[in-house]
């Protein structure tokens, strides 16, 4: 099937073919036939096997065929123990000659399971032989090493022997792909992590393991598995979603908003107190209704003129207090850090990475221009202090561009989720955060990060290479956003932006009024410009527009 | 779409790709014997080409009748002496020679016990009779629905028929896409399945068949297009499991343009669906320029239709 390539013949040999085809034809519905009948009169015997046997090595992927042929066995078995054996072992035979054929058939794999598992005694030993054989041939056929963890499971073999077996055959050859997945697996077995710590595994051993990735890639630079491997160790994943920033925004809808680290679902909601008393039946709504969300907003009822105290309780140990002065329409708080887990990474991870890094740097003398190297020293460096290697960074993202082509977009888009990151970390730190978000003329090709933005009140992605602007619909704060001079054709996203009253979009690639019909909900909208998109050359632009946003006041469509 | 189309060396031969499309209809060779029992996925992906191609309308009004009146032979329908729905066997046969619907009353009676319907045949027959623009008057839900709750196992993935088979992530996508297109999830178990599809990641954040099996092109569309059918596909990966789960599948793409399955494998024309997909099901389209050299570079296209190769 795959991979094979068509081979002309002559017509002679074309006629010879077309008579060996209808010979084996014949066969193979003669045999259905006599399977079919034979099923039905419940014939369990001798030559039902030898008739299934012959259509499975055909068609090893007939279910049936296995199945029926389960039942003639079943239906064979005695009272004697040794003639079952024998019975069984002639199974395991069969089963591989139709592998020899097909040693990827899902169907002969699975028999083989069965048989083994039918057994009185089964006889692991010998299958590890064959898993070990069958390898040898494909080191990558995932069905052995599927039936091989059968074996070693049923055979009850402890894990950490395994894990040395894994071990010796990376040794034996890096590039073993799939010894280096068989590992990731164990290894969390026989070393599993602490609870609600960033790793796969415990950092002792993580440091362990990076020395012996940190060799195989030194061996062989450009194989992609030790590198994948290397990510996955040196990956911090957060283990709980945290609530990040809250809120005050000027929407008449929604006007308090909870920002969480991941997306999380209205469940998650924090109790309300207002000056002490607790707000029931609050609704909460995330942007486009979406049951899983980075951002969740309601609606408090607050006292005029008044200082008022606001508490989000999520259990009698986590609680934040806002006071939001007299009068003040928005006010927005961070809640924890932007890091992991919100820690900031501890002594012993940073020097491990550092160690990883010069590494990589060495690497990267050593073989320049390779890709994983580059890759790799992105992802360190960005772990460490995104903000303080920034110029670093960006510079391999553009080696990277030229030197892997193929993936330029991909590695466009990690600069952009870079500029995001650190500008936003940036913000974060200065006085006026929270009202005016710019980051123009910096070659955005993608908006990563928008549930940080839910509360800006201005938010300017200007003169960038945006084409999906999706994210945005997390601004549920903005009053004004300026999109000019992007590549912008879908503004669905945006439907939802009650609080939005001044809408930039010139220069972008509107093409016609279909698009422009989702603007329809923005009742607080009194500017738009669209000039400089194709949709001004087309007729009754300007009439549509007015009809759709009668309270506009400034409208440009040239 | 015009018969030629392409510039510089390379040509997209429309008109050969229909024509071998439209043979496939009327006959497969003895070579590929193996898909004897899974004529219907064979029925839909050649239908599936020739929509892609715009050819649908070619077929005239007789054929596309006698297709669809083909597909619903091979639907289950308990007999009134079996028992009912909720046994599980209905759903839709891959073909005729191992099914009981050809023969008389007799002969029917006797291979009721054993005539079970076969889950990607149900999907692929679903799929098929919407191409064709069936309304899918004459399915019957029930049956079909009974037909995939009763195929789930305790780990949440799904066999393939009732008699007995593996369990793995392609049997998953076929449960989903039927419930999907039945508009009726209530059938199976979805945070299971979920749960399933989660402890199949791989270290890369891909996925494989199942736990603890390498992660694979296939398989990683069958995930991610489940969790997507399902509506699950945002809550259930991390940010961080997300972006890696790209970055494997844009490292798919080798130095022809062409992509592979696995690292270090050879690429695969399979592939081009399988893995664009899979990224085109995250949004994140970001393969297409070179993929279009590369699949047309193929040698082995020269021939016909590349799935089918």
């Amino acid at each position: 099937m795959h991979g094979r390539l068509k081979i002309k013949t002559t017509a002679e040999q074309a006629a010879e073919k077309e008579k060996e085809r209808e010979e084996k034809r014949k066969v193979y519905l003669g045999g259905l036939n006599k399977v079919f009948s034979k099923r039905s009169s419940e014939t369990y015997d001798e030559e039902g096997l030898k008739i299934t046997a012959q259509l499975l090595t055909a068609n090893p992927d007939a279910a049936t065929l296995w199945n029926f042929r389960r039942e003639i066995l079943l239906n064979m078995k005695g009272e004697d123990e040794e003639a079952w054996t024998k019975l069984l072992m002639g199974e395991l035979t069969m089963v591989e000659h139709c592998l020899m054929k097909n040693p990827k058939s899902y169907g002969a794999w699975h028999h083989r399971c069965w048989t083994m598992k039918t057994f009185p005694t089964p006889p692991w030993a010998a299958e590890l032989d064959l898993c070990n054989k069958y390898l040898k041939l494909d080191e990558r056929n995932f069905h052995c090493w599927d039936y091989r963890r059968f074996i070693t499971a049923g055979s009850e073999k402890r894990p950490e022997d395994e894990l040395k077996i894994s071990k010796e055959l990376i040794e034996r050859n890096m590039s073993n792909y799939s010894a280096w997945h068989y590992r990731s697996k164990l290894l969390p077995l026989v070393c599993p992590p602490l609870p609600n710590t960033p790793h796969p595994v415990p950092v002792d051993v993580l440091i362990k393991e990076l020395k012996t990735v940190v060799e195989a890639v030194f061996t062989d630079p450009s194989d992609q598995s030790p590198w994948f491997f290397l990510r996955w160790l040196i990956n911090r994943e957060e283990k709980s979603p945290r609530l990040l920033k809250i809120g005050l925004i000027e929407n008449e809808k929604n006007n308090f908003v909870c920002t969480y680290s991941q997306k999380v679902c209205q469940g998650y909601a924090p109790t309300i107190t207002v000056n002490d008393e607790e707000q029931m039946n609050l609704l909460w709504f995330s942007p486009n209704g979406e049951t899983y969300s980075n951002v969740w907003a309601t609606k408090l009822v607050l006292p005029a003129n008044e200082s008022t105290k606001i508490e989000i309780l999520r259990n009698s140990s986590d609680r934040k207090t806002i006071i939001i002065p007299a009068g003040a329409t928005h006010l927005v708080e961070w809640v924890t850090g932007l890091e992991v887990g919100g820690e900031e990474l501890s002594d012993l991870t940073r020097s491990t990475l550092e160690e990883v890094k010069e590494n990589c740097v060495t690497l990267d003398e050593l073989d320049p221009d390779n890709k994983w190297v580059l890759l790799t020293l992105v992802d360190i460096l960005w772990a460490l202090d995104a903000r303080n290697y920034l110029e670093k960074i960006k510079q391999y993202l553009a080696q990277l561009q030229s030197l892997d082509p193929l993936r330029s977009s991909y590695y466009s888009d990690m600069k952009s989720k870079l500029a995001m990151e650190t500008t936003i970390a940036h913000e974060r730190g200065a006085a006026e955060s929270g009202v005016v978000f710019k980051l123009s003329e910096s070659n955005l090709t993608r908006i990563t990060s928008s549930h940080l933005l839910a509360c800006y009140t201005m938010v300017d992605l200007s003169s960038n290479r945006l084409t999906s602007i999706k994210p945005l619909s997390n601004l549920l704060a903005c009053k004004e956003l300026i999109l000019n001079n992007n590549n912008i054709y879908d503004l669905s996203a945006l439907s939802g932006l009650s609080a939005l009253e001044k809408l930039h979009l010139a220069n972008n690639w509107l093409c016609c009024q279909d698009q422009l019909k989702c603007l329809q909900g923005l009742t607080a909208l009194v500017y738009l410009d669209i000039s400089s998109n194709p949709v001004c050359e087309v007729a009754g632009t300007e009439a549509a527009l007015s009809e759709i946003l009668p309270s506009v006041q400034t409208l440009k469509v040239t | 779409m015009s018969d030629k189309c392409g510039s510089g060396e390379y040509k997209f031969l429309r008109k050969r790709h229909i024509k071998f499309l439209q043979r496939c209809l009327q006959v497969i060779p003895f070579s590929v014997v193996n898909f004897d029992t899974s004529r219907m996925t064979v029925l839909f992906f050649t239908l599936s080409g020739l929509d892609l191609l715009d050819a649908l309308d070619e077929l005239g009004e007789n054929e596309r009748k006698n297709i669809i009146d083909w597909i619903y032979s091979l639907q289950i329908i308990p007999l009134k002496s079996s028992v009912t729905d909720n046994e599980g066997k209905g759903g839709f046969r891959g073909g005729s020679s191992l099914a009981s619907c050809r023969s008389s009353e007799e002969y029917l009676e006797n291979i009721d016990s054993f005539d079970c319907g076969h889950i990607t045949m149900t999907y692929t027959a679903l799929a098929s009779l919407l191409i064709l623009g069936d309304d899918l008057s004459r399915i019957n839900k029930k049956s079909i629905l009974a037909h995939v709750a009763a195929l789930q196992c305790q780990d949440g993935s799904f066999f393939s028929t009732l008699g007995g088979s593996e369990n793995d992530m392609r049997f998953m996508y076929c449960a989903a896409t039927i419930c999907y297109i039945l508009q009726d999830f209530s059938a199976i178990n979805v945070d299971l399945a979920t749960k399933y599809i989660l402890n199949s990641m791989s270290y890369e954040c891909a996925l494989g068949q199942g736990i603890y099996l390498e992660a694979h092109g296939g398989s990683s569309y069958c995930a991610i297009a489940t969790l997507q059918l399902m509506g699950k596909l945002e809550s259930a990966l991390s940010h961080s499991q997300r972006h890696r789960l790209i970055r494997w599948l844009v490292n798919r793409q080798s130095e022809g343009g062409g992509l592979q399955g696995r690292p270090n494998k050879p690429p695969d024309t399979c592939y081009t669906f399988w893995i664009g997909a899979s990224l085109e099901g995250k949004s994140y389209p970001r393969i297409k320029g070179s993929l279009t050299v590369a699949v047309l570079e193929e040698p082995k296209l020269k021939s016909g239709f590349y799935a089918l190769a």
